[in-house]
């Protein structure tokens, strides 16, 4: 153990912040779709590594970055779309253990068929944003950009459903599912746009993950847990929550790394996750909200 | 205005209307009564489309509402105030009215009904941003009654409004009922409080265990001994 307040501590604490931005909009994004559908996404990390390759793949074929990303959020929006549509709706009625099986085996479908695509091998994007220098400490520009499009994503998703009579009628329709035609809504249709929206944020995800991580089939294996530890520790469809427990984790992973080895963050932050849903088995804020 | 003939529903197997025919006139303020299970939250949920029917005609101003879907049955100018409210509870009273308005040709006119609706219910005003869950019954009742109202419609259809209220609430509702019946609006009431929504109703349909009994003005079926009997306690 060798844990300091030092400024390698200092920098450990910052880079956790920086993480957390990214992991919040992860939680987001299977949050929207289990807090208002009831459906829990568990490909939604391969629909992040979908997106990924789309805007690997789109930068290379010569469109420029901005919009590479855009395509791949298109590209995961439309993804979610179709999930809903063709494996989500046909179960919707059914125990939820048959919605976790399908999903599950959309997981199992997306890693085969892109291993089958663009092969086993780690591929990089080859942009390079360098650092910036503060106070002798060091931060990627991909992390700090990563942090505020993060932020802006999800404060973006706030003014949505604050503001339209289509995002109110998503925080609806997650408090009262029978009545919405009463308001002249079309339930199967504001599903597909909820499912679009989930897919859109994995999309904006996978845009600013691309600059930091290399590709790889089975990059889902590394985040999904991750995502849904987040988001059941905040309470699964509370996206306040989500957004609380991303930082709380993401600062557990980063000064687990900085005390002990960089191997042992993510052990600790599953070792805080254990105890604490143990004495709050609901996640820290509850459920749906 | 809105005409029903031979309506049967089911639910599963269980058959809940038997060839249930009536009318509504514009102006109109029509009560069907009855005792619990007698149907009359099934009738309204036929005529707003979340049940459809197995049998019989469904037309509202000339508009075939058999084969409407639900979600477009509002914009024939029916709104439903459903049993018990069914507000969204952890939505502000806001953004309830805002659900009211969600149809392209309600979204046109929010900021005008709002007002409207404001004017009608001053006390909502006063709630706008706090949750409905946290409302009194009776400002529920109103902030409900306020929903149905954001889609200018021509017939509101009020599921039993006084139920689960306080007798001196009671007497409230029935006031918000006289309310938007001066303002115009047709209204179909469904109710078991019969002695108070005979006062408030033109003419009445009496259902019993899914068929029309009897029908008439309100007074006729108000001064009729069995009705009395069975259902006013007297």
């Amino acid at each position: 153990m060798d844990c300091q307040l030092d400024i390698f501590f200092a920098e450990a604490l910052i880079n956790g912040l920086l993480l957390a931005g990214l992991l919040a909009l992860l939680a987001l994004g299977l949050n929207v779709v289990f807090g208002v559908i009831d459906v829990v996404w568990i490909c939604y990390a391969e629909l992040v590594m979908v997106g990924m390759y789309g805007i690997l793949y789109a930068y290379k074929g010569g469109a420029p970055f901005l919009l590479a990303a855009l395509i791949g959020i298109l590209v995961v929006a439309a993804a979610g779309a179709l999930l809903h549509y063709l494996v989500i709706r046909p179960v919707l009625d059914t125990p939820p253990i048959n919605q976790l099986l399908v999903t599950g085996g959309v997981l199992f479908f997306l890693q085969a068929a892109a291993t089958m695509a663009f092969g086993i091998e780690f591929q990089n994007i080859g942009i390079r944003l360098g650092s910036v220098g503060f106070a002798d400490m060091s931060f990627a520009w991909a992390r700090v950009w990563a942090f505020l499009v993060a932020l802006g994503g999800m404060f973006a998703l706030w003014l949505f459903l604050k503001r339209t009579f289509m995002g109110t009628a998503i925080r609806a329709i997650a408090q009262d599912r029978q009545i919405m035609p009463l308001m002249g809504v079309d339930s199967r249709k504001l599903y597909l746009a909820t499912s679009a929206i989930g897919g859109g944020l994995a999309g904006l995800a996978a845009a600013l993950m691309v600059l930091q991580y290399d590709i790889y089939p089975q990059i889902g294996l590394q985040f999904g847990p991750l995502i849904f530890m987040i988001c059941v520790l905040g309470g699964l469809g509370n996206m306040i929550g989500g957004f609380i427990a991303a930082f709380i984790i993401s600062q557990f992973i980063a000064v687990g790394s900085s005390c002990f080895h960089t191997e042992w963050g993510y052990a600790v932050a599953f070792l805080f996750f254990m105890v604490a849903i143990f004495i709050r088995p609901q996640g820290l804020f509850g459920g749906k909200s | 205005m809105l005409k029903l003939d031979g309506i049967d529903a089911s639910y599963g197997g269980f058959q809940a209307l038997f060839k249930v025919s009536l009318d509504v006139q514009a102006g109109e303020a029509v009560a069907v009564i009855g005792a619990n299970g007698a149907g009359k939250t099934t009738l309204l949920r036929v005529i707003s489309g979340l049940l459809p029917p197995t049998a019989g005609i469904m037309v509202m101003e000339g508009r075939d509402l058999v084969t409407t879907p639900p979600h477009k049955i509002i914009e024939t100018g029916i709104a439903h105030v459903p049993e018990s409210r069914r507000l969204f509870p952890r939505l502000s009273v806001r953004d309830n009215l805002r659900m009211g308005a969600f149809t392209s040709g309600a979204r046109a006119r929010f900021s005008e009904r709002l007002d409207y609706v404001y004017k009608l219910f001053p006390r909502l005003r006063e709630r706008e941003n706090q949750m409905a869950g946290t409302l009194s019954g009776g400002e529920q009742q109103m902030c409900a009654i306020g929903r149905a109202l954001m889609s200018s419609p021509k017939l509101v259809l009020l599921d039993e409004p006084s139920m689960g209220l306080a007798p001196v609430i009671v007497a409230q509702v029935f006031d918000l009922v006289r309310q938007i019946r001066s303002e115009g609006y047709t209204v179909l009431i469904v109710e078991q409080n019969v002695r108070q929504v005979l006062k408030v109703a033109d003419r009445a349909y009496l259902l019993e265990v899914g068929r029309i009994k009897a029908s008439g003005s309100a007074r006729e079926l108000g001064d009729s001994d069995d009705i009395r009997k069975a259902y006013m306690g007297i």
